[in-house]
């Protein structure tokens, strides 16, 4: 299964199923979740389940199941909105919490065995080149903790780019 | 001298970060004037009274998903808005210091998120100050402060305090345990199954995947 979690407002998320349809499932980080309350029962307590009863919680079986994540963000300091970055604090029991070391460096062990392809499609009009590069970084370095094969990295002014080149990405 | 200190993690007790922030208040006591607030609990509004009018903000917050954890970003976004209002726009910036902390031994897996911090300044126009990427943060929660495994990174607590007291700044830190990374993770691993245990759960349910 194809995922995709957006912050498109109202109007973008409509035009964004209107293209996806079938072939994606979409999850809306608006209205914003409640945040991550770092108390780890994702990991000890309900193994795999965010103990916070909102909507975030359907993210995680979405997750479970997707071969492909696509995530769709406004781009902030160099990083994720708000309300996507709630979304993939939510889910850190998507992982294990059993640390391994992998060719020197630290992972978590994963929890479902099929790996991830993630692409980051960050949305700003005035991103400067500092927050572009960390943009990639922080792609590569959620890749490489996912356990994700590849995270792909695209920059748009607007949705409206993103929809109108859809069919080259 | 007004210091705001700032706790980003979202646990009720504050977590390693708030214990951070103590150390800090300690080495501050007699030189600075000290309030502090918490980011999740407090609102994120910049216009907190104990935040607005201090000359250093000092962030402590945990690393998520190498980066800052969303209610932090959420406040960074609103303090930067806040600040633009024309009211607001010639009001002093305090200068920002930051301490984040991570579960990963290595403390350089902090840098992204120092990085997302310098940024911020740079688009709200915060002078800015110093960073400190602390590894293997659990063991603030775990042992007591002036432990012998946490010694390092203390170290460099006082050097970043050091320089907030002057203003000052200076290159990041990055600092990790005073403890072999294998045995961290070693220590690490079986603490998650005493966990679970505590739970009733037998190490093996931890593996479930529910959704698969
Ligand atoms: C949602 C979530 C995401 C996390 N992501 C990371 C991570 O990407 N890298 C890491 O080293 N630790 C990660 N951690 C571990 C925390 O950074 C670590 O437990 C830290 O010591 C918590 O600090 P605190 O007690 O001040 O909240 C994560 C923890 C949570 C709850």
């Amino acid at each position: 299964m194809k995922l995709i979690v957006h912050d498109l407002g109202p109007e973008g998320a409509l035009a964004l199923a209107a293209k996806t349809e079938g072939i994606f499932s979409l999850f809306d980080a608006r209205p914003p979740a409640r945040p991550c309350l770092g108390c780890f029962r994702c990991w000890t307590e309900t193994p795999g389940i965010c103990v916070i009863a909102d909507r975030a919680r359907d993210f995680a079986p979405r997750l479970a199941r997707a071969t492909e994540l696509w995530v769709i963000s406004r781009l902030v300091f160099g990083g994720l909105a708000p309300e996507v970055k709630a979304i993939l604090d939510r889910s850190i029991g998507y992982i294990l919490p059993f640390f391994r070391i992998e060719a020197g460096l630290t992972r978590h062990v994963p929890r479902y065995g099929a790996s991830l392809s993630l692409a980051y499609y960050f949305l700003a009009e005035d991103a400067t080149a500092p927050e572009r590069e960390l943009a990639r970084q922080l792609a590569r370095a959620n890749g490489r903790n996912l356990g994700a094969r590849e995270a792909k990295v695209v920059f748009f002014p607007r949705w409206e780019e993103l929809l109108a080149r859809w069919d080259e990405l | 001298m007004k210091i705001a200190l700032l706790g980003g993690s979202p646990k009720p007790n504050g977590g390693s970060s708030a214990i951070i922030l103590e150390a800090l208040r300690a080495s501050f006591a007699g030189a600075a004037e000290i309030s502090a607030a918490s980011l999740l609990r407090d609102g994120p509004q910049a216009s907190l009274p104990p935040l607005y009018g201090a000359a250093a903000w000092v962030l402590a917050a945990p690393l998520y998903v190498d980066s800052l954890p969303s209610h932090v970003i959420r406040f960074l976004e609103e303090t930067g808005e806040f600040f633009e209002r024309p009211e607001n726009a010639s009001a002093p910036r305090p200068r920002l210091y930051a301490i984040v902390n991570c579960g990963f031994y290595e403390a350089r897996q902090n840098a992204l998120a120092i990085a997302a911090l310098k940024l911020f300044a740079e688009r709200s126009a915060f002078p800015w100050g110093r960073a400190l990427g602390i590894g293997a943060g659990a063991l603030w929660e775990r042992f007591s402060p002036g432990s012998w495994f946490t010694r390092g990174a203390a170290g460099a607590l006082a050097e970043l305090a050091r320089d907030a007291l002057a203003l000052a700044g200076g290159e990041d830190l990055f600092v990790t345990a005073n403890m072999p990374r294998l045995l961290y993770y070693w220590g690490a691993n079986r603490s998650w199954r005493a966990l679970a245990r505590e739970k009733g759960l037998k190490p093996d349910a931890l593996r479930r995947a529910p959704y698969s």
